[in-house]
């Protein structure tokens, strides 16, 4: 009979250690779970959502499972519920004013999934960054730049300051500045250039690519070249279209000048003194 | 033929193919020429090897229509006026495709001469990238001259609003096209019409069904690129003349 009251108070012993076993056969369960509906929603709504969105899915599912199953893994182990939330409460309190950066970066996190200003594959410049949006996170934003280079940015800077989105809209205007020399005739030079946005296939005939007249420059005078491309094709028009334009501009004697200094001292001084001085060779032969 | 010259070279278990576009001068656009046994291509040229394993299938050469829908502009726009129905004859640039063999991979798909890139929409925002043409819109069937490489549609335009159809530009669905070879080697697609309705917000685009009655009974060379899954679309005005 005494061997049955210890047998017993073994068992007793052992309950904590069954519990905190259960508790990590339902975190494991929980993160297996998780894995597998995130995934599972990603394959069905490949088709039908933006990559942006679908990562959204994926994230949120795996955490909402991971979450449900943590927090029965909690009480498992004897945790109180409303004991644990009341806590979490106050700590929230304490976390948010040590936090306050990381808080303001997942606030703003929010409001930029809501604005969609940008979504996962978009080429975006931010400040001096220009790169591909690989993922938008719950603290920040990371690109990729074209030099392949992996630039994180916090989600409150992309709220504070100017984004620009380059690849938001199917075709893109390219700016060519070009100055010619004073003596060119503009009416000419427009059908040149015209003649060569004609002649290469890559930038549009619609919109028209158009010449602004931008002001009479220190030595040139200066115009602006607007020719319109597909944005996939954009850098190769920029690269083509300048060697083409220089090119067709020395074919038509049409000169691009580069800063000039004319000196005048006016007709009621003398004219500068000029001198030829003899070089060292002259120097050697005399 | 005309500016794009191609090389295809057999070797052992892989074809060499080679592409090369020579100056753009109009005038020689038509002449094509063949040579079974040519010096290799410059430099320069655009190369690309395919490896197959292949008996002794001739390789198989067939013309394509545009991979893009085409906006065609007449050289001076000109008014349709209210019961007035017109046919236009557009030429479009032909594709070259190169198979390895009948129906077997495609080794090559270009435009023998590269159109132009046009955009074609309300806005800079919407509205679809589409091959530009430039068209004199010649509405007598005598006067198209004669383009080895060039694909004639004959589009008809009939207006049945109350008011004039200004006509400067034109979406042609040619990918929905296919090609036919008439007997004086002219190239042809179906023939479209288009159909301006009362209200001037809509028309009816139908697509023929086999060669036009003007190409005499040619045969078919190339199916589209896309069939087409109604002959009938409906759409809006601006959809069509821009």
């Amino acid at each position: 009979m005494n061997d049955f009251w210890l047998h017993l108070s073994d068992w007793k012993l052992l309950e904590p250690l069954f519990s905190g076993g259960r508790a990590v056969l339902l975190l494991g369960l929980g993160f297996l779970l998780g894995k597998l509906a995130s995934r599972g929603l990603h394959s069905l709504a490949e088709k039908h959502l933006t990559l942006h969105h679908l990562i959204l899915i994926k994230r949120i599912s795996f955490y909402l499972i991971v979450g449900i199953f943590s927090v029965s893994a909690l009480k498992e182990l004897g945790f109180q519920l409303s004991v644990l939330l009341g806590a979490a409460g106050i700590l929230s309190v304490a976390v948010g004013f040590a936090s306050q950066t990381s808080a303001s970066n997942i606030i703003s996190g929010l409001f930029l999934i809501g604005e969609r200003p940008f979504s996962v594959g978009d080429v975006i410049k931010v400040g001096s960054t220009t790169g591909e949006v690989l993922s938008i996170d719950l603290l920040s934003a990371k690109l990729r730049t074209p030099d392949n280079l992996y630039v994180r940015i916090p989600n409150e800077t992309l709220i504070k300051s100017e984004v620009t989105n380059l690849t938001r809209f199917p075709i893109r205007r390219l700016d060519l500045e070009i100055g010619i020399a004073y003596k060119e005739d503009i009416q000419r030079v427009s059908e040149v250039l015209k003649t060569v946005a004609n002649a290469n296939p890559l930038s549009l005939e619609e919109p028209e690519p158009m010449i602004v007249f931008m002001g009479f420059g220190e030595s040139a005078i200066n115009l602006r070249f607007s020719v319109w491309a597909t944005k996939e094709k954009f850098l190769e028009l920029k690269n083509t279209l300048q060697a083409e334009i220089k090119i067709a501009f020395e074919a038509a004697n049409i000169e691009i000048p580069f800063p000039h200094r004319t000196l005048y001292v006016g007709s009621q001084t003398t004219p500068f003194p000029i001198q030829v001085l003899p070089t060292e060779q002259d120097a050697e032969k005399a | 033929m005309g500016a794009l010259t191609v090389s295809v070279q057999r070797q052992a278990a892989e074809w060499h193919i080679c592409q090369q576009t020579s100056g753009n001068s109009i005038d020689d656009l038509d002449t094509f020429e063949i040579n079974l046994d040519s010096e290799a291509l410059a430099a320069e040229a655009k190369c690309h090897r395919h490896v197959l394993i292949q008996d002794s299938q001739p390789l198989q050469v067939l013309p394509a229509l545009a991979n893009r829908p085409v906006v065609t502009r007449p050289l001076t726009p000109f008014n349709l006026y209210p019961g007035q129905e017109v046919v236009l004859y557009v030429g479009t640039t032909v594709w070259y495709q190169l198979y390895a063999y009948s129906s077997g991979p495609l080794l090559l798909d270009i435009p023998i001469q590269r159109p132009s890139d046009t955009w074609f929409g309300q806005s800079t925002r919407e509205g679809e990238v589409c091959y530009a043409a430039r068209t004199r819109a010649i509405l007598n069937l005598d006067d198209v001259p004669y383009h080895p490489f060039r694909a004639i549609t004959p589009v008809t335009i009939a207006n049945q609003s109350e008011g004039p159809l200004l006509l400067e530009r034109l979406l042609l669905p040619i990918p929905h096209l296919s090609i036919f070879s008439a007997a004086d080697g002219r190239l042809w697609t179906e023939a479209l019409s288009i159909l301006c309705n009362e209200d001037m917000r809509s028309a009816h685009l139908h697509l023929g069904k086999g060669a036009p009655a003007v190409a005499h009974a040619a045969k078919l060379l190339a199916s589209p690129r896309t069939p087409p899954e109604r002959g009938v679309f409906v759409r809006a005005l601006g959809a069509i003349f821009g």
